[in-house]
């Protein structure tokens, strides 16, 4: 359980930096948006397969 | 579409490499999802394929136990039958009313396997653990739960019996690990049965009535555990960030060699939370305790 919960301040840290700073950059696409999202999501998935 | 394309960035256009491209990234997250989803069919339609196979010795808990007690200066809890007995027939009632807890759904409480083993105890305490791989780890967890170090590192008990049993729990193989601890000598408090860190006092009732509990047959495991699903995620998931972290790496090489800008995100970010996620994936591990 600490290890989703550190992920998830991680996650939660990784997706706030990826807006501020592409927005900021203004190289916020659709995709770029994507690819953030899905690694997020895909490290939460993996994780989960694992623990529950 | 050119095989290198899937690993290298396009030679013209120069977009990612389909591998670590989002559209490749649904597509993990969605394979990933379906095989969670194919576990749990599976733990449904054919009890006992999926599970755990751990390697945990009794002897070894009980001698584990008694180091953390050592530890704190604690007097040693020794072997008793009464008591391994008690653990035993918890563990195979849990199999047989297919049930993870402290208290049966039938009623049946920690104090009833006490008694109706035959340990008339003034104060005892249940730790429950599952999916444990070795007796390092079970003793390592309760170590780490405030409420099971308490009760492990309690200076009332004297005995302990514990009973490690393999079975089908809700359609997947587990491995049950009951620790009984007790005492028999007289206390100031009336008998107290300490569970999750609070202490219940058994109802008078129950003592005068000891409750006739019968061994019964644990659920057998008719089919052959074929896959370990939390090991078989846990390598699936180590080979996709590894894979991905190569081809982020190649595709940061490649560009610089070749010189060129493109709007993307950052390679960087996203080896960081990989990484982040392979040392959860690392550390994380389908052991409970109770």
């Amino acid at each position: 359980m600490t290890g989703i919960k550190i992920l998830a301040v991680g996650i939660l840290i990784y997706l706030v930096w990826a807006l501020i700073h592409h927005k900021r950059d203004k190289s916020l696409t659709f995709a770029v948006f994507m690819e953030y999202l899905l690694t997020a999501l895909l490290s939460i998935v993996l994780l989960t397969g694992v623990i529950f | 579409m050119a095989l290198r394309n899937w690993f290298l960035p396009h030679k013209d256009t120069h977009k990612k490499a389909h591998l670590i491209s989002w559209e490749a990234m649904l597509v993990y997250v969605l394979l990933f999802m379906l095989l969670q989803v194919g576990f749990s069919i599976t733990v449904y339609t054919k009890p006992g394929i999926l599970g755990i196979t751990g390697s945990i010795d009794q002897k070894k808990l009980i001698e584990l136990t008694n180091t953390e007690r050592e530890k704190k200066g604690l007097g040693k809890v020794v072997e008793n039958d009464a008591l391994d007995k008690a653990a035993k027939l918890k563990a195979e009632n849990m199999f047989s009313e297919n049930y993870w807890a402290h208290f049966a759904p039938s009623g049946k409480t920690p104090w009833d396997f006490i008694l109706g083993s035959g340990y008339h105890f003034t104060f005892a305490g249940e730790n429950l653990a599952k999916n444990f791989y070795t007796s390092e780890e079970v003793v390592t967890a309760w170590m780490n739960s405030p409420t099971h170090r308490d009760n492990l590192l309690n200076s009332h008990y004297k005995d302990i019996g514990i009973a490690v049993a393999e079975g089908v729990l809700n359609g997947q193989k587990t491995t049950l690990i009951v620790q009984e601890f007790g005492t028999t000598e007289l206390l100031a408090t009336k008998p107290v049965v300490e569970v999750s860190g609070k202490q219940v006092s058994v109802p008078v009732q129950d003592l005068t009535n000891k409750p006739q509990l019968v061994e019964g047959a644990t659920q057998v495991i008719t089919s052959k555990t074929l896959l370990d699903p939390y090991k078989f995620s846990k390598s699936a998931g180590f080979s996709v960030i590894i894979l991905m972290a190569i081809l982020l790496t190649l595709d940061v090489w490649v560009l610089k060699r070749r010189g060129v800008f493109r709007i993307s995100s950052h390679h960087i970010a996203h080896m960081a939370l990989l990484s982040l996620a392979a040392g959860s994936l690392f550390m994380s591990g389908p052991g409970v305790v109770l």
